[in-house]
């Protein structure tokens, strides 16, 4: 069974809290508020209940799941859902311990400016349903392989997974930034050579500049 | 439009990467997406935090800018990050080692 989420409005973004994560941290008017999530998450126990018999570990839930259901392909996404919310309570946890170290360096504001140029910029490919897949192929650039990168460049994601998820006030472009940089003067002179090869995510060795890109 | 389509194609560049790294493809695509967020966001953070500390002024400045653009802005970044390239892969591959349990904070 799925652990569950708690959508927290926080400081102007949304942060999702999973049950196990120790602080959630809300920014404002350079005021850091740490918020203990035992507050968010007190229906999960109950004073009149034992709390061992009503929590069963993930790997039991999991095998609860299998039992029941006796549908190996729900044990498998059972499995999946467990790994996601495991990485994004170490997310969760890790990143608010770096979010005390830029407000200290950079002041509060200051992330908040960034994520807002970037939603900007980000927000509009995530609900328009054009595609990029012709001019990717006519400029002879590696097709992405994963369903989320296809997605994105199909202009397909907002139908996939709507709404969009609240903590989406993220800097995924900023990863995607630098990859292209690296990856467009290797395109470029592979196209000229005619030998463009692999997939996007494979490109890391390659350097240089490709002066068209320009995010507003 | 071809601005707006080589956006689009750096962001799926970026969930490309990221998604092989963590190796979740066969995950939802809502949960690919907030993970794939959660991860840009530790790697932005921690390139940022590789900035000399005495050039901290220098990035502030570099965001206060009018027009500001993320590309501007990261071309700041860039100059001011030691050896950028090699900072950014090692923050890449760290921060997929702490989603996977392998990495200790640091």
């Amino acid at each position: 069974m799925r652990l569950p989420r708690f959508d927290i409005p926080l400081g102007g973004d949304n942060h999702t809290i999973l049950p196990g994560a120790e602080t959630e941290l809300s920014v404002s008017d350079g005021t850091v508020v740490t918020e203990n999530d035992e507050h968010a998450l007190s229906t999960t126990e109950s004073p009149d209940i034992d709390p061992v018999s009503v929590e069963p570990s993930l790997e039991n839930s999991t095998d609860e799941v299998a039992r029941m259901s006796g549908n190996r392909e729900s044990v498998e996404l059972s499995g999946i859902e467990q790994k996601i919310d495991e990485m994004i309570l170490k997310a969760e946890k890790f990143g608010s311990e770096l979010e005390i170290r830029i407000v200290e360096r950079f002041g509060a504001e200051f992330m908040r400016k960034v994520r807002g140029m970037v939603e900007k910029s980000i927000s509009p490919h995530l609900k328009k349903g054009e595609s990029a897949f012709n001019w990717m192929e006519e400029h002879r650039i590696p097709l992405p392989k994963s369903r989320l990168a296809t997605a994105i460049v199909s202009g397909t994601l907002v139908s996939a997974s709507m709404p969009l998820p609240p903590p989406f006030g993220s800097l995924l472009l900023v990863p995607g930034v630098v990859l292209w940089s690296r990856n467009s003067a290797r395109w470029a002179a592979e196209r000229g050579a005619g030998t463009v090869e692999g997939d996007a995510s494979s490109l890391r060795e390659d350097e240089g500049d490709y002066p068209e890109l320009a995010i507003v | 439009m071809t601005n707006d389509i080589k956006e689009r194609i750096a962001l799926a560049m970026s969930a490309e990467k990221i998604v092989d790294l963590l190796g979740v493809d066969a995950a939802s695509l809502d949960d690919q997406l907030l993970l794939t967020g959660k991860f840009a966001d530790i790697v932005t953070k921690r390139l940022l935090l590789r900035v000399p500390e005495e050039r901290t002024e220098e990035v502030r400045q570099a965001l206060a800018v009018e027009g500001v653009t993320l590309e501007s802005f990261l071309d700041t970044i860039r100059t001011l990050v030691p050896d950028f390239d090699r900072a950014f892969d090692e923050e890449m591959e760290w921060t997929a080692a702490l989603f996977r349990g392998e990495a200790k904070e640091r």
